[in-house]
C-alpha cells in the first residue's frame, strides 16, 4: 500500500568516493510504524538515516516523505527530527530553550511555545529542570531533553540514531513484562513496595524465587510440594498431582516439610507414552486451545489437580494430542522452581 | 571544596608540592617583575616628574603632565585611535571569522596546512612586511602598476599615507590574532550541534546567529581583545603607512619620548592609557561574571 507509506525510499545509493555506503535500498515505512535499522558499524544504516534527515544527499535514487520528494531538500525544510547519538544539546541554552528551539524556528507564537514546551517537559518528567543547562544534567536526563526537543515540533518522522547505545545506565520502569525481558540486562521485580527478585531476564524467568515472580513473569503452574526424603545432596519431592522429583538440596530449605513449586507450562513435555525413566505424571487433557504457534492444553490429574501446558502446535511429525486423551507429562528437575513455603 | 581542605588532613606531599609550584612559577614571577612591574613603576615615577630644557628628567613632583593629558587635542587623538582600532577590529572579525571557520571545518592534513599559512607571516619581521605593503601601495607601487597596466585607472591612485593605508596595515598586522582564537573555538564546535540546528528547522542564517556565534563567542571575544587593545597603541604602522598624516595615540607617546624629548608627559599619557584599559577590562569582566551567574 504505497499510499499509506510516510517514508518511501526508492533505489537509494550513496557513494563516498569509491566506497558504496548504501547500495540500491528500496523500502517503505508506514504511518505509525516503528522501524529499526539493525546492523554492524559500517553497514550503511547511519548513512541511510542521514539521508532521511537531509545531512547527506543520495548519489542515486529518490526519497519521499509524506508524498513529497525530499531527495535534495535541505534538512531545515524537512518535517523530520532526529535524536542524535550524542544528543547534540545546545550547551549555551537551558533545557527549556533547547526544547523550544524547533518551535522558535517555526515561528510558533510565544504563548504556544511556552505551553507546548511545558507539556513535553512534563511528559519526559523533567519538571523543575527547565532552567538547567545541559552540563548540569545526568546522561539520562540529557537523553530525555534530546527526545523532547525532537518530538515537540511534531515531526512526521522521528529518527533515533543509536539512542540507547551511549554507555549509560538505564533504570527503566515498566509494567510490561515483554518490554522488561527484551530490553533489560537485569530486572528488579517489585511487589508491594519490596523487591521480590533481582536478576537477569533469563534468571528471573527460569528460576523465579517467589510465587509472585513466577506468576507475574510469564505463566506458571503453582503446585504444592512435600519433602519425602532428604540426603545431603538432594531432596525428593512429591508434587501435587503425582509428580515425584529429586532436586538439589540447596534449593529446598532444610526446615521445610512442604512448599510451593512452579512449573512453566512450556517445560512440561506432553506425550502419550512415558519417555525413558524421566520423572513425570499422568493426566487427562480436558481442553485444547489453539494459540497460533502454540497449543494450550488444559490438564487434570487423577487426584483432581488442574494445570496447563504449552506445546508446539500440531504437525505431521508430532503425535496428535486431543481433548479426552490420557497423556504422560514429563518434567525435568531443573524446571521445578521452588517459589515459597506452603 | 573549602570545607574539604579545612577538615581533611593535608596529604604528606602537599607542602612539598606547594614549594615545588612556587619554584616552577619563580622564573615567570621574575620575568613579570623585571619586564612589567619595574618599567611601569618607572613610567609612573616619570609621569610625576618635570624636565629641563634639554629634555632631562628632573625628579620634582608635579601634576602638570596629567593635566596636559586631558587637553582636548590629546583626547581627540585618543578618540581617533579608538576609532581606528574599532574599524580594524570589525574588519578583522568580518574577514577572519569566515577564514577561521573554513579552516576549522577541513579534514586533518589540509587543516594544519591552512593554519600554517596563517602563521607564516610571523616568521618574517613585522617591519619588513610593513615595508612590503609600502612597496605595494606607493604611487609607483605594484598595485598602481597593475591597475594602470590593466587600464582600470589612468592616473596612479594615492593610496599610501592615507587613513585607508593605515587601516590596511593594521588589519594585515592583526588578522592572525583574530583568526587563531576563533579557529580554536570553531574547531571545538561539535558539528552535530550545527546539524541539530538545521534538523530543528534553522536555516543557515539562524543556525549561524543562534548556535554558531554563541558557541564560538569565547574565540571572538579573545580575538577582539587581542586586536583592539594593541591596535589602539600601535605606532609603527601609522608612522610608516600613514606618513604622520593621521597621528594616533601611539605615535604621540612615541614622539614625546624620542622627538619632543618630554619623557614625563609621554609617561603620563602611557599611564593614563594603561589605566583606561585596566578599568575597561575590569568592568567588562565583572559584567560577564554577573551575567554568567544569574
Amino acid at each position: 500500500m504505497p499510499s499509506a507509506a510516510v517514508i518511501e525510499i526508492r533505489e537509494v545509493t550513496k557513494c563516498f568516493g569509491s566506497f558504496t555506503a548504501v547500495d540500491g535500498v528500496s523500502l517503505d515505512v508506514a504511518a505509525g510504524e516503528f522501524l529499526t535499522l539493525l546492523g554492524p558499524s559500517g553497514c550503511g544504516k547511519t548513512t541511510l538515516l542521514r539521508m532521511l534527515s537531509g545531512f547527506e544527499t543520495p548519489t542515486r535514487g529518490a526519497l519521499r516523505i509524506d508524498g513529497e520528494d525530499v531527495t535534495h531538500l535541505a534538512p531545515y525544510r524537512r518535517n523530520v527530527n532526529q535524536v542524535f547519538q550524542s544528543y547534540a544539546l545546545f550547551p549555551h541554552l537551558t533545557v527549556a530553550e533547547n526544547i523550544a528551539f524547533g518551535l522558535r524556528m517555526q515561528k510558533v507564537p510565544a504563548a504556544e511555545i511556552e505551553r507546548r514546551v511545558g507539556e513535553v517537559i512534563d511528559l519526559v518528567a523533567l519538571g523543575g529542570f527547565s532552567a538547567r543547562r545541559p552540563h548540569e544534567l545526568s546522561g539520562g536526563q540529557r537523553q530525555r531533553v534530546a527526545l523532547a526537543r525532537a518530538i515537540v515540533p511534531r515531526p512526521k518522522v522521528l529518527l533515533l540514531d543509536e539512542p540507547l547505545s551511549a554507555p549509560m545506565t538505564f533504570v527503566f520502569v515498566t509494567h510490561d513484562q515483554e518490554e522488561a525481558l527484551t530490553m533489560s540486562d537485569r530486572i528488579a521485580v517489585f511487589n508491594r513496595g519490596r523487591v521480590e527478585q533481582i536478576g537477569s531476564p533469563s534468571d528471573i524467568y527460569h528460576h523465579p524465587r517467589t510465587t509472585f515472580v513466577a506468576d507475574f513473569i510469564g505463566e506458571a503452574n503453582l503446585l504444592r510440594a512435600e519433602a519425602l526424603s532428604r540426603t545431603p545432596a538432594a531432596v525428593r519431592l512429591r508434587v501435587e498431582g503425582g509428580l515425584e522429583v529429586e532436586i538439589p538440596a540447596e534449593r529446598w530449605p532444610s526446615d521445610w516439610t512442604s512448599g510451593v513449586v512452579s512449573l512453566r507450562p512450556e517445560k512440561i513435555l506432553v506425550s502419550k507414552r512415558p519417555i525413558g525413566d524421566a520423572a513425570g505424571f499422568t493426566a487427562r487433557v480436558t481442553d485444547e486451545l489453539f494459540q497460533g504457534a502454540l497449543d494450550r492444553l488444559h490438564l487434570q490429574t487423577e487426584s483432581g489437580t488442574r494445570l496447563f501446558a504449552l506445546v508446539a502446535n500440531e504437525s505431521a511429525l508430532r503425535e496428535a494430542i486431543h481433548a479426552g486423551d490420557t497423556v504422560w507429562c514429563g518434567v525435568h528437575s531443573d524446571d521445578v522452581a521452588v517459589v515459597g513455603p506452603a | 571544596m573549602h570545607a574539604l581542605s579545612d577538615t581533611a588532613p593535608a596529604p604528606a606531599g602537599g607542602r612539598r608540592a606547594g614549594v615545588m609550584a612556587w619554584l616552577l612559577l619563580a622564573p615567570l614571577g621574575l620575568w613579570l617583575v623585571l619586564f612589567v612591574v619595574v618599567p611601569i613603576a618607572g613610567l609612573a615615577v616619570y609621569s610625576f616628574c618635570q624636565r629641563d630644557d634639554l629634555g632631562r628628567v628632573i625628579y620634582d613632583f608635579t601634576w602638570e603632565n596629567y593635566a596636559r593629558v586631558f587637553d582636548p587635542i590629546y583626547l581627540r587623538i585618543l578618540g581617533r585611535s579608538v576609532g581606528y582600532a574599532a574599524v580594524t577590529t570589525v574588519i578583522c572579525v568580518a574577514v577572519g571569522y569566515p577564514v577561521a571557520w573554513f579552516i576549522a571545518r577541513q579534514r586533518s592534513p589540509l587543516r594544519e596546512r591552512l593554519l600554517l599559512l596563517v602563521m607564516i607571516p610571523f616568521w618574517t619581521s613585522f617591519l619588513i612586511r610593513t615595508y612590503a605593503w609600502i612597496a605595494i601601495l606607493k604611487t609607483e607601487g605594484l598595485l598602481n602598476g597593475l591597475l594602470q597596466f590593466s587600464g582600470v585607472v589612468t592616473a596612479p591612485l594615492s593610496l599610501l599615507y592615507t587613513p585607508t593605508a593605515v587601516i590596511i596595515g593594521l588589519v594585515y598586522a592583526y588578522l592572525p590574532f583574530m583568526i587563531l582564537p576563533i579557529y580554536g573555538s570553531a574547531e571545538k564546535l561539535d558539528n552535530a550541534l550545527v546539524e541539530a540546528a538545521h534538523d530543528l528547522g534553522a536555516g543557515p542564517i539562524r543556525a549561524f546567529s543562534e548556535v554558531i556565534i554563541p558557541l564560538t563567542w569565547p574565540g571572538i571575544a579573545a580575538g577582539i581583545l587581542l586586536v583592539f587593545v594593541p591596535a589602539i597603541g600601535m605606532f609603527a604602522i601609522t608612522d610608516l603607512m600613514g606618513g604622520a598624516q593621521v597621528p594616533l595615540i601611539g605615535n604621540v607617546i612615541q614622539n614625546q619620548f624620542f622627538r619632543a624629548r618630554n619623557a614625563p608627559f609621554g609617561a603620563a599619557l602611557g599611564i593614563v592609557f594603561t589605566l583606561m584599559f585596566i578599568v575597561t577590562y575590569a568592568l567588562a569582566h565583572r559584567r560577564r561574571r554577573s551575567s554568567a551567574s544569574p
